[in-house]
């Protein structure tokens, strides 16, 4: 099937946007308010995503500078896992209900110190915008067949453009959680 | 296309350009290049410059709820090219702009674009024009897309439409004329 890459990055500006807009300029006191201990403040959720994009983008970079160009006008293709498919299902929110309990790796929580606060969105609109930029580079690129390491263990891989969904699976599932986190 | 005829054509119809006119424009239009299939501007992002086509072709579009790209027009050499919505107001655009075959383009930024008219005033003759023959554009193609046949939009087009645009894939010219790829393979099929 082809890849649309246009969607992701439609999807992924919209994310972007809605952090820039809507949240950047939020309080220090909005931004670190918890409802409870155990659940995450808006920034908490951020450098949580700025944590995944340290381990993923570097395995885009690598196997998106080592692929071949698409020859002329040819579109895009793409496959997906098993694992990929229903990873990106349980990720992706229904409305405004984050649907399947997800527990968090270890490494992925996020520590946010006092001194950090003011880098953390600056932070991941850099990364949203390196992310971008893959995206825009892949389309031309022939990607079909290229997995790419995951965090879910050694040896799940994920097929490159499936992996670019199942993130922003992932990241609208945070949205949600941020938007509630601020409320 | 040499940029100081682009200007002459562009808008010496309208205004007489003045040295410093002239001088202005080519100060403040830089001139940018996009390979083939490059984003130019992407749908929730900003569109940084208003653009004149010196070569190649791009395509404006949008994605419909299925995810599928609607093709809202092209720009080609000679003619004005951007995402405008987006350049107006300053905010993420709703729209795709993407070079469809290698492009050379030159482009002037919003607020070197305002500063144009007010150093110029004389421009706003040039702009009433434009927006004239954008919104004239506009009417007609609303009613050949809800008149006129599959066969009858796809003759109009081809009449009209400069031959470098004929080279670009058939979705976009299909999706432009809101047939299917099958049905404008068909009709050009029987055209030629």
């Amino acid at each position: 099937m082809e890849a649309n890459y246009e969607k992701m990055l439609q999807d992924s500006n919209r994310i972007k946007n809605y952090i820039k807009g809507d949240i950047a300029n939020l309080n220090e006191s909005i931004l670190t308010k918890k409802e409870n201990a155990k659940k995450w403040s808006a920034l908490e959720v951020v450098d949580h995503l700025n944590k995944v994009y340290d381990v993923y983008l570097d395995n885009f970079r690598k196997v998106i500078n080592h692929a071949d160009e698409l020859p002329g006008n040819e579109p895009p293709q793409m496959r997906r896992t098993l694992l990929g498919r229903l990873s990106t299902y349980a990720n992706r929110p229904k409305g405004k209900k984050r649907r399947f309990k997800i527990k968090t790796f270890d490494f992925f929580r996020p520590a946010v110190a006092p001194e950090q606060l003011h880098g953390i969105i600056e932070t991941y609109l850099q990364k949203k915008e390196t992310f971008n930029d893959l995206i825009k580079e892949a389309r031309t690129k022939n990607l079909k067949n290229v997995k790419i390491p995951t965090a879910l263990g050694e040896r799940v891989k994920f097929y490159v453009p499936e992996c670019f969904e199942f993130l922003l699976a992932h990241e609208e599932r945070h949205m949600i959680q941020i938007a509630e986190a601020i409320e | 296309m040499q940029i100081k005829q682009l200007f002459e054509s562009v808008f010496g119809q309208y205004i007489t350009l003045s040295n410093e006119a002239v001088e202005f424009l080519q100060n403040h239009f830089i001139q940018k290049a996009y390979a083939a299939r490059e984003m130019i501007v992407e749908s929730g992002g900003y569109a940084r410059y208003f653009y004149f086509v010196l070569s190649g072709v791009q395509a404006i579009y949008l994605l419909n709820e299925k995810g599928e790209k609607v093709i809202f027009g092209f720009s080609f050499k000679g003619s004005p090219s951007g995402a405008f919505d987006s350049f107006i107001r300053q905010e993420p655009s709703n729209f795709f702009l993407e070079a469809l075959t290698s492009s050379t383009m030159i482009g002037i930024t919003k607020s070197d674009f305002d500063l144009l008219f007010k150093k110029f005033p004389e421009f706003y003759r040039w702009r009433a024009h434009f927006m004239e023959d954008i919104l004239l554009g506009r009417i007609s193609r609303e009613v050949e897309l809800s008149t006129f046949s599959a066969k009858k939009r796809f003759d109009a087009f081809t009449k009209r439409c400069p031959p470098e645009l004929l080279e670009i894939p058939q979705k976009y010219l299909a999706s432009y004329l809101n047939m299917t790829p099958e049905t404008f393979s068909r009709l050009r099929a029987i055209q030629n």
